[in-house]
């Protein structure tokens, strides 16, 4: 069996001294989207500080392929191959669009370059003069994944990226996922948007109270309107009259 | 872009033409400016655009300048030689110091730099034997490099400008470069830079190292104009005229440290021909470009063009 590309296995991670993940176990395989669902505050963002190594894990591993990466520091993480779209974007607004990308630029022959993310987004060579600051929302997102991707990792994790977007917007993001997706990137994917995690995720982990309680396929989850609605707080039937 | 150029070549042909007319005093004055402006763009790199507020800048001035005294009158060093050890001894302390300050940000971060700067301060007055304490270091001459005699006030004005040219030069390099970047992402969002695979301390470091290399070359300067060295020069009180040129001027700018050095040595010689207390003054004038323009001097006057202009 080939390996996964990510792996947790029963990891634990505080804040402070509250318990927020309690033995957190998922995989995302090789050039698929796993799909991180729960509440607001059950530990979504937690889990990807925690791979990323922003938040330290104090208990269980977290593999990268083979390689096991939770006691290293953020900086070392990221150069192992792992990429993060953080929540609420946050681009370095006073430096310029180009230079937001070229501070994460890495690799001797990488695939990602400033020519192939503004490909990849056109409209952030037509700002890449532009302070950061000053784009609109959307185009902030694009500019945080062409950031990450900068780095030329092999595992991205998103953090909630159509969050505040125009529904227009919202697609081109998704449309951006399945294609990177397409080219073989595997992504851990945490989207408050259940329909659109439904649309790109391959597999769907759902959290609560800082524990995996579901995890299995996307037709698995529709067939299962309970689930939705007791772990995700929306009605996933359509009301009776 | 053109207007810029064009001011940019007025205020050039101005500094190169000012020795040939203007009296002693204002070339002299000119001189210090100078001096202090490389002193406050080498902060600047801390303050401005790495984010870490130092109040223990003028250790590394001193110790330059100390060294460079010490060899040459002591040791009896040639000039250059005395030079290279000068900024090699600050650029090593830099590093030591460097690495002890950056275990620690913010308030910390200050503390320790203030604390370290104030135990070579307490050396320089203290070590009699080696600094000659309170007496300070004498008998410096002025070097004649390509057999150029530099000891009219004209002629170390023009090498000094000359210099700090060199200096605003490189700084506004490596400030724009992939280096400088990351530096401003380190002072922006630390977290984030980590995140994507800079070693956030090391680039610090290196910041904090450059600074010192240049605040170096400040002491040189300083210790051929003067030709003389006193440990008050390491005091906290030159390190705070330095914070305070960046900070009135506009911090992370590269014009901003220029402006404000220029007004904090201006000032200073001036106010303290009419006025006593001239601090006063000083602290006066600080409080109220925070007051109308927070960010400093050289970002509010572009405020104030861009209103203008639209």
């Amino acid at each position: 069996m080939a390996t996964d590309a990510l792996t947790l296995d029963n990891v634990h991670a505080f804040y402070g001294d509250s318990h927020v993940l309690q033995g957190v176990s998922l995989a995302v395989p090789q050039g698929q989207v796993l799909g991180l669902l729960g509440r607001n505050g059950v530990g979504k963002t937690t889990c990807i500080s925690t791979v990323a190594g922003m938040v330290k894990a104090r208990g269980g591993s977290i593999y990268l392929g083979d390689r096991r990466i939770e006691a290293l520091g953020s900086e070392t993480i990221s150069r192992a191959g792992i990429g993060l779209v953080p929540q609420g974007r946050r681009v370095f607004p006073s430096l310029t669009v180009q230079e937001n990308l070229s501070v994460a630029r890495r690799g001797a022959k990488p695939r990602w370059t400033i020519q192939t993310v503004f490909e990849l987004f056109p409209r952030l060579q037509e700002r890449r003069r532009q302070l950061a600051g000053w784009l609109s929302g959307g185009e902030q997102q694009m500019l945080a994944i062409g950031r990450a991707l900068m780095g030329n990792p092999t595992v991205l994790l998103m953090d909630e990226p159509s969050e505040g977007l125009a529904p227009l917007i919202i697609a081109e993001v998704g449309r951006t996922i399945t294609r990177l997706r397409d080219e073989g990137m595997s992504i851990l994917l945490v989207e408050q948007n259940i329909r659109l995690a439904l649309e790109l995720a391959d597999h769907i982990v759902i959290m609560s109270a800082g524990r995996c309680v579901f995890s299995g396929g996307v037709e698995d989850v529709r067939s299962q309107p309970d689930l939705i609605e007791t772990h995700l707080g929306v009605a996933a039937r359509r009301p009776e009259h | 872009m053109r207007t810029r150029g064009l001011y940019t070549a007025v205020s050039l042909i101005s500094l190169i033409v000012l020795p040939f007319v203007a009296g002693d005093f204002y070339i002299n004055l000119a001189t210090q400016v100078l001096i202090a402006v490389v002193f406050s763009a080498s902060l600047n790199i801390l303050v401005g655009y790495a984010g870490l507020s130092s109040l223990g800048h003028a250790a590394f001035l001193g110790f330059a300048a100390y060294i460079c005294a010490g060899t040459t009158v002591t040791l009896g060093l040639p000039p250059l030689v005395a030079a290279v050890l000068a900024l090699a001894g600050t650029t090593l302390l830099a590093a030591i110091f460097g690495a002890i300050a950056l275990r620690a940000s913010g308030l910390g971060f200050l503390m320790i730099t203030l604390a370290l700067a104030q135990v070579v301060w307490g050396l320089a007055y203290r070590w009699v034997g080696l600094t000659n304490g309170d007496n300070g270091l004498t008998g410096l001459t002025r070097p004649h490099p390509f057999g150029l005699s530099l000891d009219s006030p004209a002629a170390f004005y023009l090498a000094t400008l000359l210099i700090t040219g060199i200096a605003l030069t490189v700084i506004a390099i490596l400030v724009g470069s992939a280096y400088g970047v990351s530096l401003q992402g380190t002072r922006d969002q630390p977290r984030r830079m980590a995140a994507l695979g800079h070693n956030v301390w090391l680039v610090r470091w290196t910041a904090f190292i450059i600074a010192g290399f240049w605040a170096g070359v400040a002491g040189l300067l300083y210790v051929y104009y003067q030709r003389y060295i006193h440990p008050s020069v390491l005091s906290m009180a030159t390190s705070a005229e330095g914070l305070l040129g960046v900070i009135a001027g506009g911090s992370g700018t590269l014009a901003g440290p220029v402006v404000g050095a220029a007004l904090v040595v201006i000032l200073k010689n001036y106010a303290s021909i009419y006025i006593e207390r001239w601090n006063m003054l000083l602290g006066a004038v600080f409080v109220l470009i925070v007051l109308v323009m927070p960010d400093g001097i050289v970002p509010g006057v572009r405020r104030l063009l861009a209103r203008r202009d639209r």
